[in-house]
């Protein structure tokens, strides 16, 4: 197990590496004004500029530019915007919300996906099965920005069962944009689970568990089930990337002061060291929350951990 | 428990079963009234190619057939003198494991990668026997003990892929003897093991078998195998019996061509070598689109143009021979012929 | 195993798990001589016994024409806009109503399909060149090519496509009257940076599978060159997973660049585009005034999006018996 985890952990430092450098290179050392879009409509003036080229040693070597940019990171700066304000500090007032919205989804995508997914894949063919397929479908063709729009005219301002918009982030608040964000995923979570059921009931060993005379309760919650739904946990920790993207989206229609609605923010004010700062960070998060999964994957797994 | 308890030594009889699966394709009928029995410290091996119908005759027995597609459509399988096919699901489940049990080809697939093995073989105390769960798991550790597992203490909380193929094969096989069946089922039980552990794993199976007198029924296309351990032979040729006979009897005188068949393709030391070993030309017929009259008839050397139209052969029981059946218009001239054609 | 006697699989090794979508042909025995078909001609027969098939192509042909020939579809410019018109609700003069500054919805609905199709379909085509090229070298040369190409390729898979997304468009300055074709290529570029991994694992394993198959050896060993065992023996076989997986992905694109859009990080006004109708549409002022102006749009959008995905997974679902 120790070794397992030592090796994800080994294998995770290129990737984190390649993807910081990608996003440096892709940020700083494309031909072109590295400092066009970084203060708003206006060019910036002499004095940023020069603050700025210091802080990222743009006038260094590609390579001592990236060094210094690592150490940056990982001492949790994240830039300055031309307002002066620390981005690391914009991100940790908000970050809470953002955190809450994002459980909300997960839990969504967890319960309400696997339980559709295993109801589909136990009755294989019949009505139950074809309503999630064709409803996942749907839910997958419409992009999150559409199902918040919608959602928020249908549910809040016609129905009047959520409120509208979130002022203070209170999880009654939240409810709607977590569910609004957690959609797309949850198609997908409760697809996977389907297939993974129903390639699942055909193993072997549900023969042998059927022959030993276990109730069918039982051979599904038991036997197969546990097995069906290791690729799900897979899944949830990649869906985690989707999640931000759409955080970034909902927060915006919902108006939810987290960390999406101050990357659009910065957007829309071409703020662009706020942008390149806090999607950064998003990345980096990602990384992390898919090995912590990849970990977790070991630990259900025996064929993996016990190698 | 109590209304399984046998009457006398027959353990099983199955008669007249009927099997289909109805697919998109079409309906195929896999069994075609198939009869036959068991008795205790009997063993009986069921002999035929993959797509004769002879896993899907276990899985009928066992009530594990998988519904939809297949479907028992006709007969009687009676345990010790009860009709299983007639009993509730809840009964079912009771006999299956505990009264009859059965052992797969593949161990590794055939048990979960997510458990230890203690814990699946403990399962079967704990479902049918309510067990707490650490007596369980002693009579589990005594259970791998039994089927001659090493250091079976220490491996108890081992996971499937962490054993070798024949020793996975023990873990089966003590899960299946684990409430004492009176029948154990066993599927190609050595089909995927190399010959050396194929050898110890029927030792174990008859050494198992003389301790509690269970009827062991052995599902094979391994002719070798069945000669060293088996009472009886039935022979199935898509989805029928084709023959029934004493281990001996079928291996000194076949009585229908398809055994004459199979025992022709077995390289056999007290033969005088052949330059190649005679097979049985053409393919098993296609369960969707029988061939008309005898089912072999396409492939059988011995066909007459009477065996190429109307109902397929009966098995009737043979004039010489009391214990003996046979499925075949022919079956009167055959010997003579056999003779001459293994003369060649 | 059940004894299924119709159909014998062929001796080919299971599709690798990663490749959710890879066909697995199967031989069908038939009572007469057995028909050779292949594995297209097989899955055109069950797809074309399937009405969702037929929708998904009739969908997706109709978004392309709106793509290339939108004066078909509308006679009206979808560019002469009165403020007078301003959030008109539907009507017999435009039955989609009209926007914030006037303009007719359903011109503007018409001619924003080309924006999203052409995005579409340039990224998947894209993806699945170079994911394809890529994953061919990998598996066929294996060794350190393969190594050096698959790191590669985990550093890219590794950024989510959105936020990846955010950060290229924001690298690659636009001024305000750069031509249209450099904003879509600028998104089409950000969306296959981001997106060609996913098709290179694809393809990889896909090769890794046919690789060993007697054909391909038996070709090596005739002497034919790399290039025309790969060409006439490898793709045939193993582009089947990708060309469904890039139809399914480009579904996926097109939403992308509407997401992209609607954060107005993507293309902008006034370019017309359905991902910045929805994102005008979208201010809470006008959904309780105006909800038309966000529903046709976003209903066109999701319809595209439906027609790739359904068509890949028609598809998919009639070249993968086992998933019947």
């Amino acid at each position: 197990m120790g070794k397992y985890i030592l090796r994800r952990l080994l294998m995770m430092i290129p990737v984190i590496l390649g993807a910081t450098l990608l996003i440096y290179f892709l940020n700083f050392s494309l031909p072109g004004d590295p400092l066009a879009g970084r203060c708003g409509d206006r060019p910036c003036s002499p004095a940023y500029e020069a603050a700025f080229r210091a802080e990222y040693n743009l006038d260094q070597p590609f390579i001592v530019q990236y060094v210094r940019y690592l150490g940056k990171l990982l001492h949790g700066d994240l830039g300055t915007n031309f307002y002066g304000k620390s981005v690391a500090h914009e991100l940790a007032i908000r970050y809470p919300t953002t955190v809450k919205l994002a459980v909300i989804a997960i839990t969504f995508e967890a319960v309400v996906g696997v339980l559709a997914g295993i109801l589909a894949g136990i009755r294989k063919g019949k009505f139950i099965d074809n309503l999630v397929i064709v409803s996942t479908l749907i839910f997958i063709s419409i992009p999150v920005f559409v199902v918040g729009g919608v959602s928020q005219y249908l549910f809040g301002l016609k129905l009047g069962w959520f409120p509208v918009t979130s002022g203070d982030g209170s999880l009654e608040q939240l409810l709607l944009p977590g569910l609004v964000l957690g959609s797309l995923s949850v198609a997908y979570a409760a697809r996977l689970t389907r297939t993974s059921l129903v390639e699942n009931l055909r193993a072997d060993y549900v023969r042998t568990a059927k022959a030993k005379g276990l109730s069918t309760a039982r051979t599904v919650g038991i036997h197969t089930l546990r097995n069906s739904l290791l690729p799900v946990v897979t899944y949830i920790g990649a869906s985690f990337g989707v999640l931000m993207g759409g955080a970034i989206v909902t927060e915006r229609i919902f108006n939810v002061n987290g960390i999406g609605n101050f990357i659009w923010r910065s957007i829309s004010q071409r703020d662009g060291v706020s942008v390149v700062g806090a999607v950064v960070c998003l990345v980096i998060v990602y990384l992390v929350v898919n090995l912590i999964v990849d970990i977790l994957y070991g630990v259900l797994d025996p064929r993996i951990s016990h190698d | 428990m109590s209304i399984f308890e046998p009457t006398n030594n027959r353990l099983l009889d199955v008669s007249d079963l009927f099997v289909e699966f109805r697919t998109r394709e079409g309906v195929a009928h896999a069994i075609n009234g198939v009869s036959f029995s068991l008795d205790r410290h009997e063993t009986l091996a069921i002999l035929g190619e993959s797509g004769s119908g002879k896993s899907v005759t276990a899985q009928a027995i066992m009530g594990i057939l998988d519904t939809p597609p297949g479907y028992v459509t006709g007969g009687q399988v009676e345990y010790c003198g009860v009709d299983l096919l007639r009993l509730s699901e809840r009964e079912r489940r009771r006999v299956r494991g505990a009264h009859i049990s059965m052992i797969f080809q593949d161990a590794l697939s055939s048990l979960n990668p997510c458990f230890p093995v203690g814990w699946q073989i403990a399962e079967m105390f704990r479902i049918h026997r309510g067990l707490s769960k650490s007596k369980a798991l002693e009579a589990s550790i005594r259970l791998m003990e039994r089927v001659n597992i090493p250091a079976a203490r220490e491996r108890v909380k081992a996971y499937p892929h962490q054993f070798s193929g024949g020793m996975r094969q023990r873990i089966m096989i003590a899960m299946a003897i684990a409430l004492d069946p009176a029948i154990l089922i066993a599927d190609e039980p050595t089909t995927a093991l190399d010959v050396t552990v194929q050898a110890q794993i029927m030792d174990l199976l008859k050494e198992l078998q003389a301790e509690s007198g269970m009827g062991l029924i052995l599902i094979t296309h391994d002719l070798g195998v069945v000669a060293n351990v088996a009472d009886r032979i039935a022979v199935m040729y898509a989805g029928r019996l084709v023959e029934t006979a004493g281990v001996h009897e079928v291996y000194a005188d076949p009585r229908h061509p398809y055994t004459i068949g199979l025992l022709e393709s077995v390289p056999r030391m007290d033969v005088a070598r052949q330059e190649t070993l005679p097979a049985i030309g053409g393919l098993p017929p296609n369960l969707l689109a029988m061939p008309e009259g005898c089912p072999f008839n396409p492939r059988c050397k011995f066909a007459v143009d009477g065996c190429r139209v109307g109902e397929p052969p009966p098995l009737t029981q043979l004039a010489s021979a009391e214990q003996r059946y046979a499925a075949c218009w022919q079956v009167d001239q055959l010997t003579d012929m056999s003779t001459a054609g293994g003369q060649r | 195993m059940t004894e299924t006697p119709t159909t014998i699989p062929a001796p080919v090794p299971p599709p690798h798990p990663e490749s959710v979508g890879v066909p697995y042909p199967t031989l069908r025995v038939k009572d007469t001589a057995p028909k050779a078909r292949s594995l297209w001609g097989d899955a055109w027969d069950i797809m074309r016994s399937r009405p969702l098939f037929w929708i998904a192509l009739a969908l997706m042909l109709l978004f392309v024409v709106m793509a290339a020939f939108p004066q078909l579809f509308t006679s009206k410019d979808p560019r002469s806009c009165f403020l007078i018109n301003s959030r008109q609700p539907p009507s017999w003069g435009a039955i989609f109503g009209y926007d914030f500054q006037g303009c007719d919805i359903y011109a503007r609905t018409i001619y924003g399909a080309r924006a999203s199709i052409l995005v579409g379909t340039l990224t998947a085509t894209v993806t699945a060149i170079f994911g394809s090229i890529l994953g061919t070298l990998a598996a066929y040369f294996g060794g350190w090519v393969d190594m050096l190409i698959s790191r590669i390729a985990d550093v890219f898979f590794a950024i989510p496509l959105l936020l990846g997304g955010i950060i290229i468009m924001y690298s690659i300055p636009t001024a305000p009257d750069s031509p249209y074709l450099f904003v879509v290529f600028k998104v089409v570029f950000a969306l296959s940076i981001l997106g060609w991994p996913a098709i290179f694992r694809l393809m990889r394993s896909s090769v890794l599978q046919t690789k060993p198959n007697d054909y391909v050896q038996a070709a090596r060993a005739l002497g034919s060159s790399p290039l025309h065992v790969v060409g006439s023996h490898i793709l045939p076989n193993s582009m089947a997973p990708v060309i469904v997986v890039s139809t399914i992905d480009l579904g996926g694109y097109i939403a992308a660049e509407a997401t992209l859009s609607f954060l107005g990080i993507g293309l902008q006004a006034p370019t017309i585009s359905w991902g910045i109708a929805i994102s005008h549409a979208s201010a809470l002022g006008y959904i309780r005034q105006a909800p038309h102006m966000l529903m046709f749009p976003a209903a066109f959008l999701c319809l595209t999006v439906l027609s790739f995905i359904m068509l890949g997974e028609v598809v998919r679902d009639a070249l993968d018996p086992k998933l019947r």
